[in-house]
């Protein structure tokens, strides 16, 4: 029983925690004859203002577990690492699992990008396969597994919307370069209707080895994380290489939370602090976490304090480089939780203002993008993509990617490329390098539209391409078919603007590690052929979800076609049979009032009778002569 | 060996043959037995909650919220999430219509989050159609389908089955797209109990005409209880003007009074609780179906079905866990390894220390208990096992 274990397993590591309290020098190093692996766990919490004023917070845990000789069987003990994860991740047979549950649409051009790559609205799924010949198979049980695990429709993602990338989603981990793409076949899937709610966050929570119990995780709070402008949940899993041959890996997995809330909404100023922004405070860090760490990113300018401060003598402000900006150094203060420097204080963070003002100067990031629908009418349409790169002199290369469902009809041709409104012609010109096109199957594959795209320097690129909207039928819309249909959001890959002397889309490896202070683990060396490094793209840029309203039927016309047909059968029908069955007679007067049913063997004689004294002064003539007739 | 040499068996040897399978019925029957008194008066080992909502769209609060009490409440009385299959066909606690994000309440007061820290919902959204709820109840579910959106109950199930949301006579309206009618209802328990899939079944409904659900069921076992009769409405109880919404309907809002003061020991009885309704209150007629329940209503516990109770006597002492040479790490298994040793020779008294979700050491228990008792059983069928060897082989 899959919760049953999940709260055995509780209850066992709530035991671990309560040794650890009362022994502290016991744990995390306990009995390695019986628990041969090796196991770091770190916490981290950073906080960012943003430059419109509002504030970033991005929760990060890591589980890094050694696997030692690179054996797929040994790895069936479980301590800090879950194992509702660790067994899904083995039994389907996956390299790397990536989950992200999104709400809110990250803004790029004010927010600048983010630490871990958001996803769009809803819930995308990535996972590196093995190939074990039930590849599929197994993608099919993975979506279910998950979505059991988490609460969610994950089970949505069947055939009909499952992709497999060809340019994008390159893999994140560190591998054997002959392993890196032969062994393992990329699937992905995304919801953009779902919702993310508490009952996702509650079995999230239960994967961290402390819980919400204590430490950073004891800040999330679901009632403040969705009161909040933008709020990103992931789970990422991926191995990374001990050495240059990969006989020792680690598998890694890496929970963040990242949330903006936006302070000024609330007093009109920028000032904020953890009670306020969590409902909480922060009192001791994760006993089992080896680092436990709160960092805020501080502004570049700006009349601000905090409290308590971050002491630079003894090191705890650190510059590095930003993720984004080229190159950038930012100043940020580290507060150490394992030397219990916050303990019984409220950090906060004022500003010497009144009111924020809004900084219309504000640095952009280079690369960013918007997408829409054009069109009218509930026939046809179109898709517009209008991508940005701000930089006054370097061409950036991306990769685009658009998953667009089997029931808008794409049209390859009607594909056009526009450099800042002029249209491109010739093929020198034409920023799309190469583009790989999957055409929709009705009910089985969307289409996918994958181009790497050359960004010239301060450029506008708009991609536009025009469908039609396909006639449903009545049983394939969704109970609340009037809403529309949302379509995910487009992704833009490009790498890590800190290393723009290495533009060759094949062979950039920049391995921009997620923990950004300690890249040890991320060995990015050629030795004797083998290549070890991760190529992922370190910069994924979501657009917007859309919306699209599909011609939809009238719900209640079966109903209606129904009680109207009825109504004409019955009146056309019954009258019809009441004219063709009756038998019309006429009646004099005399006879009618004392002895009709002598005279008539007809049934109808009244309506004759009236017919015949509205006639008036002659009507035993005219009566005679029609019973003559009928008769 | 014996039978290869004669195709046809002679009479005799069925008569035995019936003999011996009928003696080892009998054991079985007597295991039965011995669990029927030993976990519950009522006869089940295990307690399961189906909680429906069939209603989308955010002016349908009151009918989320209704299946989040009851959820709140079979849960406090002791259902594990793992036992309980919810369904929410909307998602109102993370509704940006909703002033309150990631809460659900039941009274204008809001002195009570349904929603919570921890809430697994099973189902939702999209997912909630007539399809897989009856999937749900029948087990007929795609293989690929994790445990926790199963209904894996056996014949000594107990199943609490609460649906809400628009209905109509004979009807119950899944998100405004589909119908389940009473005579689907009543196919899917009936092929319920073919499959041996419960023991006892508390259906209950609240809805427009709510009655008219439950009148076509016709598998025993079954007790059924609605809100309102044929030609009647259900009605909200009262609204939140902050949240802008009706918050509860009143049958659940009287059934939730009554069920707030019962806790895991009481004694209450399903009786207690039918006699509690009352129309006026609710502004309906409320209807129970009992005629094809088999225990009187006043000897049935309200947790029989509400809450999941197993008949374990409490004691204040803790049970020594000996063996001191086990490392503390290893005590959690060792103490569960422990515990079953020391019940299978401590048979008579079951006294465990902490009444935690270990049922099934308890099973092993007593199902040791029932094997030694029919022992006679056993020796008879054994015996008449040797009879029929030796008649047979002198025969060859």
């Amino acid at each position: 029983m899959k919760r049953l274990e999940r709260k055995e397993w509780m209850d066992f590591d709530d035991n671990n925690n309560n040794n650890n309290n009362n022994n502290k020098s016991t744990l995390p190093h306990y009995n390695y004859n019986y628990y041969p692996y090796d196991e770091k766990f770190k916490e981290t919490l950073i906080i960012k203002p943003l430059s419109d004023g509002k504030l970033l917070t991005h929760f990060q845990f890591s589980v890094k577990l050694l696997k030692k000789n690179n054996k797929e069987g040994s790895f069936k003990h479980y301590n800090y690492f879950p194992r509702a994860i660790g067994q899904i991740v083995q039994s389907y047979n996956a390299r790397e699992l990536h989950l992200t549950f999104t709400q809110g649409k990250w803004n790029y051009e004010d927010w600048g990008y983010p630490i871990v790559p958001s996803a769009g609205t809803g819930v995308e799924l990535w996972a590196w396969l093995r190939k074990d010949g039930k590849l599929d198979k197994n993608w099919k049980s993975l979506t279910n597994a998950l979505a059991g695990l988490f609460c969610a429709s994950l089970n949505f993602i069947d055939d009909t919307i499952t992709v497999q990338p060809k340019l994008s989603f390159k893999p994140e981990g560190s591998y054997n370069a002959s392993e890196l793409f032969d062994n393992a076949e990329l699937r992905s899937g995304s919801l953009p209707h779902e919702n993310v709610c508490t009952e996702n966050l509650t079995p999230w929570i239960k994967l961290l080895p402390c819980k919400s119990r204590s430490g950073i995780a004891s800040l999330l709070n679901g009632h403040k994380l969705y009161d909040s402008n933008f709020h990103s949940m992931s789970i990422h899993v991926r191995p990374f290489c001990e050495d240059p041959e990969c006989i020792n890996q680690q598998l890694e997995i890496l929970q963040t939370v990242s949330t903006v809330v936006d302070p000024v909404r609330v007093s009109g100023k920028r000032d904020w602090s953890l009670s306020q922004v969590f409902g909480r405070q922060l009192s001791n860090a994760c006993p089992l976490a080896e680092e436990s760490n709160l960092e805020i990113i501080l502004p570049e300018n700006g009349d601000y304090k905090i409290n308590p401060e971050a002491n630079p003598d003894n090191n705890n402000i650190v510059t590095r480089r930003t993720p984004d900006v080229s190159g950038n150094n930012e100043k940020i203060a580290v507060y150490d939780l394992k030397k219990a420097q916050l303990v019984n204080s409220d950090l906060s963070m004022t500003w010497n203002e009144d009111q924020f003002d809004y900084d219309l100067n504000h640095t952009k990031p280079l690369v960013f993008a918007h997408r829409y629908f054009t069109g009218y009418g509930q026939e046809r349409g179109g898709i517009k993509v209008n991508i940005f790169n701000k930089s006054p002199n370097i061409s950036i290369p991306i990769i685009y990617y658009d998953v667009i469902p089997w029931y808008l009809k794409l049209y390859l041709y009607t594909l056009k490329v526009q450099i800042n409104d002029q249209d491109v012609n010739s093929d020198t010109d034409n920023p799309i390098k190469e583009l790989y096109y999957q055409p929709a199957v009705d009910r089985f594959r969307p289409n996918v539209i994958e181009a790497k795209i050359i960004l010239s320097p301060n450029s506008l690129t708009t991609l536009s391409i025009n469908f039609d909207k396909v006639f449903l039928k009545y049983t394939e819309h969704p109970p609340d078919a009037n809403r529309g249909f949302d379509i995910g959001s487009a992704v833009i890959s490009t790498i890590s603007l800190n290393n723009l002397n290495d533009l060759n889309l094949t062979t950039f490896r920049d391995c921009l590690s997620l923990n950004n202070n300690n890249n040890n683990n991320n060995l990015e060396k050629e030795e004797g052929g083998i290549r070890i490094g991760c190529l992922h793209f370190p910069i994924r840029i979501y657009t917007e979800t859309l919306l699209v309203s599909l011609p939809t039927p009238d719900f209640s016309m079966p109903y209606n076609v129904i009680t109207l047909t009825c109504t004409v059968i019955a009146l056309f029908f019954g009258s019809m049979f009441n004219l063709m069955t009756r038998n019309f007679v006429a009646l004099s007067d005399n006879n009618s009032v004392n002895n009709d049913s002598v005279d008539n063997n007809s049934v109808d004689n009244n309506s004759v009778k009236d017919s015949v004294n509205n006639n008036g002064v002659n009507n035993n003539i005219v009566v005679e002569e029609k019973i003559d007739k009928i008769e | 060996m014996l039978f290869l040499k004669h195709s046809q068996p002679s009479f005799l040897q069925h008569i035995i043959i019936c003999l011996i399978l009928l003696s080892f019925t009998l054991i079985v029957r007597s295991d039965n037995e011995t669990i029927d008194g030993f976990f519950s008066r009522g006869g089940h080992t295990n307690n399961w909650a189906v909680l429906v909502c069939t209603s989308r769209f955010w002016f349908n609060y009151r009918h989320i919220a209704n299946t989040l009490s009851m959820y709140r409440t079979v849960k406090r009385l002791g259902i594990p999430d793992s036992n309980i299959i919810l369904m929410l066909a909307d998602d109102v606690a993370c509704n940006p219509r909703n002033v309150f994000p990631a809460t659900v309440f039941n009274n204008a007061g809001r002195y009570l989050d349904l929603y919570g820290d921890n809430v697994e919902v099973d189902y939702r959204g999209y997912e909630v159609t007539v399809e897989n709820f009856i999937r749900v109840l029948t087990g007929r579910v795609e293989p690929d389908t994790p445990r926790s959106k199963r209904l894996l109950s056996d014949d000594r199930s107990n199943i609490l089955v609460y649906m809400t949301g628009h209905g109509g006579n004979e009807f119950l309206k899944f998100q405004d797209a589909e119908e389940i009618s009473s005579f689907d209802l009543a196919d899917a328990f009936e092929q319920m109990w073919e499959k041996r899939r419960y023991h006892e079944v508390l259906f209950m409904i609240d809805t427009c005409q709510a009655n008219t659900m439950y009148s076509q069921i016709y598998s025993p076992n079954i007790l059924a209880t609605g809100s309102s009769k044929l030609g009647e409405n259900s009605y909200s109880h009262h609204m939140d003007s902050d949240i802008g919404v009706a918050v509860i309907d009143r049958f659940t809002y009287y059934n939730l009074e009554f069920l707030e003061r019962i806790d895991m020991q009481s004694k209450a009885t399903l009786q207690d609780l039918f006699n509690s309704y009352n129309p006026a209150l609710i502004h309906s007629t409320p209807g129970v179906r009992s005629d094809l329940f088999r225990r009187p209503l006043d000897k049935v516990s309200v947790t029989d079905f509400f809450g999941s109770v197993q008949n374990v006597e409490l004691t204040g002492q803790k049970y020594n866990l000996s063996n001191s040479d086990i490392d503390t790490e290893d005590s959690i298994y060792s103490s569960t390894l422990n515990m079953v040793n020391v019940k299978e020779s401590e048979i008579d008294s079951v006294k465990v220390e902490k009444q935690k979700s270990r049922n099934f050491h308890l099973v092993n228990v007593n199902s040791q208990r029932s094997t030694s008792s029919s022992l006679p059983q056993f020796l008879i069928a054994s015996i008449l096992f040797g009879l029929l060897i030796k008649w047979m082989s002198r025969k060859i």
